[in-house]
């Protein structure tokens, strides 16, 4: 049976984030990043949303792989709950949300050879409600190991 | 119409198209309102310095164009009855955070409003004291609807006296013996050019005393102004205002000026501006002028100043008034004892040059306003 193990977790502007490797095969995974905000009516917006947002407005969230080259991505970045549209009449413009709570992105993944890897990720992610927003995270690079074979 | 009289009535047009410049900061940029170019200090420190010369409070509104809640504020911002409420009592500055990495050091002057996230809102007295510290965007419930935001604004607006701005020196007392019903008919010319007539009147019947201003140009009535008084002080209680561009009403009371000014348009409803704000203690209304300076109780030499409310600009202007010695005058009128009087402003009409009749009633023989008005009283 796989085992899911964690890669690094922390919180940050507002948000509790959780990284963990689950080893479906030998140098094959699938990588996982909890988003969960902090407060109840806070939410994050779609994976699926441009970088810089649109009409400049929001930041996606995101897992992302930057190192080593032998980490790969082995498929779609996948979020476990469908966005939804919030629209900002201010611009009329319509932004892809996911429900005011948690959600996790699982993103397949090869580690190249069936051995301990060290390597980077990014995430990003901004957490609003309809009233505030908090802090946006770009970018932020989280190292992790990744084992070789978990199994239970 | 002639070129003069474009001269004579050329301000309100010069004005609304000011005005309209104004609001036009609140428009909606594409960008978005927050500049990460901008100088946030010197844009505060200039925000006071008006807030200071014309009585407003400074909105401090940190936020960032990324964020879809700032940007839903500000776009409860542009409304056209918030707009109007903000450009009369606030001055808006939008402070540009970036990351929550740019412009930390006018965040942390002003205790952090962003530590709970953004749109966070400081209100700032004209001296630059914060008076409240909205975080977490508790501002952004209001977003949703002007009238929130409006009660938000107002109640700084209303529940705050203007405590550290010192009222000017009301001025001289009214002279009592120059309350007395009298009319005189004041002809205008502009550039050499022969305009119309007005009509300053003062009406006194038992305690009550009220005052009618009757503009005919070329033939035609162009605004008709009644207003009461106070008795004693003459100062304005309540003020109507026709004119082919506007009708105001406006009440002087407790120290503060309400009413509302309505412009009708070619089509639709017509826009309407409504007035609610402090006023100095002594405020004569501007369309009373020519009714109280002459009654006051002027003595050759002095120099005062006295506040003078303009619902054009919803402004409380300080104006000065000297006087100057007796002596006589040669005007198409006659021939007369009078006093010069210089009065000065930071005003459209400003500076003007009167002559009052040094006998008793005290009568306008002559103005001279910029733009080669001359008002002149008819023989």
């Amino acid at each position: 049976m796989p085992a899911r193990v964690s890669l690094a977790s922390f919180e940050e502007n507002g948000v509790a984030v959780g990284i963990f490797f689950e080893s479906v095969a030998p140098g094959k995974g699938r990588l996982d990043g909890t988003f969960t905000p902090l407060e109840a009516e806070l939410h994050l917006y779609s994976k699926d949303l441009p970088k810089h947002g649109i009409r400049g407005l929001g930041r996606p969230t995101l897992l992302e792989i930057i190192s080593p080259p032998s980490l790969k991505s082995r498929g779609a970045l996948v979020a476990s709950r469908p966005a939804t549209e919030r629209f900002v009449a201010a611009l009329g413009a319509k932004l892809p949300v996911y429900p005011d709570g948690a959600v996790t992105l699982s993103l397949p993944v090869s580690t190249g050879r069936n051995g301990p890897v060290t390597g980077e990720l990014s995430v990003t992610y901004m957490a609003c409600s309809d009233r505030v927003c908090l802090a946006p995270v770009v970018d932020e690079r989280i190292s992790v190991k990744i084992p070789a074979t978990v199994t239970q | 119409m002639h070129a003069q009289m474009k001269l004579l009535f050329a301000w309100p047009l010069a004005l609304s198209i000011g005005l309209a410049a104004c609001y036009a900061n609140f428009a909606q940029d594409p960008r978005g309102p927050y500049d990460p170019r901008s100088d946030a200090n010197a844009k505060i420190e200039a925000a006071l310095a008006d807030a200071r010369a014309h009585r407003k409070f400074v909105l401090l509104d940190f936020g960032a164009n990324w964020c879809p809640a700032c940007r839903e504020l500000q776009s409860a911002f542009a409304a056209a009855e918030v707009r109007t409420y903000l450009k009369m009592h606030f001055n808006l500055v939008h402070i540009d955070i970036g990351n929550f990495d740019r412009n930390g050091a006018v965040t942390r002057e002003y205790g952090f409003p962003t530590s709970a996230g953004i749109p966070a809102e400081v209100v700032l007295t004209a001296e630059g004291k914060p008076m409240t510290i909205e975080r977490a965007g508790a501002m952004g419930h209001a977003s949703a609807s002007a009238p929130l935001l409006l009660a938000w604004l107002s109640s700084w607006v209303e529940q705050t006296p203007h405590a550290e701005s010192t009222a000017p020196d009301p001025g001289p007392m009214v002279d009592a013996g120059q309350v007395r019903s009298a009319a005189e008919t004041l002809a205008v010319r502009v550039a050499g050019e022969s305009l119309g007539t007005f009509i300053p009147q003062l009406v006194v019947r038992n305690d009550s005393v009220f005052s009618t201003l009757t503009g005919v140009l070329h033939g035609s009535t162009v605004q008709r102004v009644v207003t009461i008084h106070d008795a004693r002080s003459l100062r304005p209680r309540e003020v109507w205002d026709s004119t082919n561009a506007e009708q105001v009403h406006l009440i002087y009371t407790a120290g503060r000026v309400r009413g509302a000014q309505v412009r009708p348009r070619r089509e639709g409803p017509p826009d309407t501006l409504l007035v609610n704000q402090f006023t100095d203690a002594g405020t004569i209304d501007r369309r009373n002028f020519m009714i109280v300076i002459p009654r006051l109780a002027l003595t050759p030499g002095m120099s005062f100043t006295m506040p003078e409310f303009d619902s054009w600009t919803m402004r409380t202007y300080p104006v000065h008034l000297t006087v100057g010695q007796r002596a006589p005058v040669t005007l198409p009128a006659g021939s007369f004892d009078a006093y010069r009087l210089d009065i000065t402003g930071d005003m459209w009409d400003m500076p003007q040059t009167w002559y009052l009749s040094a006998e008793t009633p005290r009568r306008i023989l002559r103005m001279e306003w910029p733009r080669g008005t001359v008002w002149d009283l008819a023989r």
